[in-house]
């Protein structure tokens, strides 16, 4: 019997052996990988609800190819390259992600619905309360944002791919896709992959940059109590969303659905119309990001992400997250000093704006030194002030980088 | 809805907003290219001023 005919018979196996070595090796190293966060995502290691449809979805995608016609190979997943409107049409009813990319992804539609829900769970009264030390601290913790960018130049990117990627140091999911969809068309499926990965680990790698730079005495120091009580009425808060989307609006018109997204979550919230809070922060929040990790794994297709950039932009991505996470710290620090003793430093990795995982974290390696210690109303001012403060840098990327030319 | 206590905090930040707003978005089609390098960022940085004062406002104890 041919063993050619046993091919046949799968064709995922044949097309396998029908590709170049970089691609078979890609496609292999992405099933593995695709296992791999499946496995990381089960054991908490990286986080669960992105990683396991994610990790599926790369499996399933490199494992599914097909010869759509003789001699051109392809998935009934999803087609991100396309653009022609006829072929597009056509594509839509084949394959069958493709409407949720092309209306939900493509525009930016999912990065907003799951900012909606983030908006939903944030308190402004912990920024409110303590606007210096937040903002300070969201400030310092955007090291990497902006140090990124020249590294990137430097290291042959343009412009627009090197504001992309340097977003990832905001540790913001849906503000990387938005700014790298916007910015780079090319690059986005790359660059949001970098992303949700490296913002899985900061879960696992931020506890470890804490104790290799602050040291056990200072981690265990108990921050001093505030000399009075602020109390921020929901109506102020309402107010304080108002203003505030409006003006970043007015002065960043191409982040505006990023600002809308966020500060109509938030108001939803404080205006106390609690059927729109539970259907934002349930339905909307969770399943956004369910086919937000579905997506992103179907589009980690080997002839998809095989960029020869993809080894810049890993290292680029981490470079970024390192660097905003020592400029927190570095904040942290300052306030240290700055409050005579009075502050925990490890209170500065918050200001990474990974809600509210940073500030978890910063929450639990204060107490495994020390467990009556809490940290965790100034850890979440800093940390929803990172989400204000990253949307900004956004807008102001998104902004400026055409302006560049 | 806003405690008297905080009011003039709200306008006043709510003012400079605008104001960077316009100093920002506005005035610069106004002026010359080499002026508006400047301009801009100015206006950026007063609207951002102007919601940090109304942070600071929320901050004072009633």
């Amino acid at each position: 019997m041919d063993p050619h005919i046993l091919l046949k018979l799968f064709q995922g196996i044949e097309t396998l052996f029908a590709s170049s070595p970089t691609i078979i090796i890609g496609r292999l190293g992405l099933m593995l990988l695709g296992m791999l966060l499946v496995y990381l995502g089960k054991k908490e290691v990286l986080e669960p609800l992105l990683m396991i449809p994610m990790g599926l979805g790369m499996c399933a995608v490199n494992a599914g190819v097909l010869f759509l016609s003789p001699g051109v190979q392809g998935t009934l997943f999803v087609d991100p390259l396309i653009s022609e409107t006829g072929q597009l049409m056509n594509i839509l009813q084949i394959d069958f992600l493709q409407p949720l990319y092309t209306l939900t992804f493509s525009n930016g539609l999912i990065a907003c619905l799951v900012f909606m829900g983030i908006g939903v769970l944030l308190d402004v009264s912990y920024v409110l309360a303590r606007p210096f030390e937040s903002m300070f601290l969201a400030l310092c913790a955007e090291l990497g944002t902006v140090a990124t960018f020249p590294i990137a130049v430097a290291a042959g990117l343009s412009y627009n791919d090197a504001a992309s990627i340097s977003m990832v140091g905001g540790a913001d999911g849906p503000m990387v896709l938005f700014t790298s969809l916007t910015l780079s068309k090319n690059l986005f499926v790359p660059i949001t992959v970098v992303a949700y990965l490296y913002l899985g680990l900061t879960y696992g790698g931020y506890p470890y940059l804490i104790k290799l730079l602050v040291p056990r005495r200072l981690r265990g120091i108990k921050p001093a109590p505030p000399k009075k009580i602020i109390v921020v009425s929901s109506g102020e808060k309402l107010a304080f969303c108002v203003i505030a989307g409006t003006v970043l609006c007015l002065l960043f018109p191409v982040a505006a659905p990023l600002f809308l997204s966020l500060f109509v979550g938030v108001a939803v919230k404080e205006a106390g119309l609690t059927h729109f809070v539970e259907f934002i922060g349930g339905p909307i929040l969770y399943g956004s990001t369910f086919f937000l990790g579905l997506l992103l794994g179907v589009l980690c297709e080997a002839n998809t992400i095989l960029n020869p950039q993809i080894l810049t932009l890993l290292l680029l991505g981490i470079l970024s997250l390192l660097l905003s996470g020592i400029g927190g710290i570095i904040g942290g620090y300052l306030l240290y000093f700055l409050k005579r003793g009075k502050y925990n430093p490890v209170i500065g990795i918050a200001g990474v704006s990974c809600v509210p995982t940073t500030a978890k974290v910063a929450q639990k390696s204060v107490m495994e030194v020390a467990p009556e210690v809490l940290i965790l109303p100034e850890a979440l001012g800093a940390n929803i002030s990172g989400v204000i403060t990253t949307a900004i840098l956004a807008g102001i990327y998104i902004t400026l980088i055409p302006l560049l030319r | 809805m806003i405690p008297a206590g905080r009011r003039r905090y709200w306008v006043a930040g709510t003012i400079l907003a605008f104001v960077g707003v316009g100093i920002a978005r506005l005035l610069p089609q106004a002026c010359a290219p080499d002026v508006q390098r400047y301009i801009r960022p100015l206006g950026v940085l007063l609207a951002l001023g102007g919601i940090f004062v109304i942070m600071l406002g929320t901050k004072r104890k009633l």
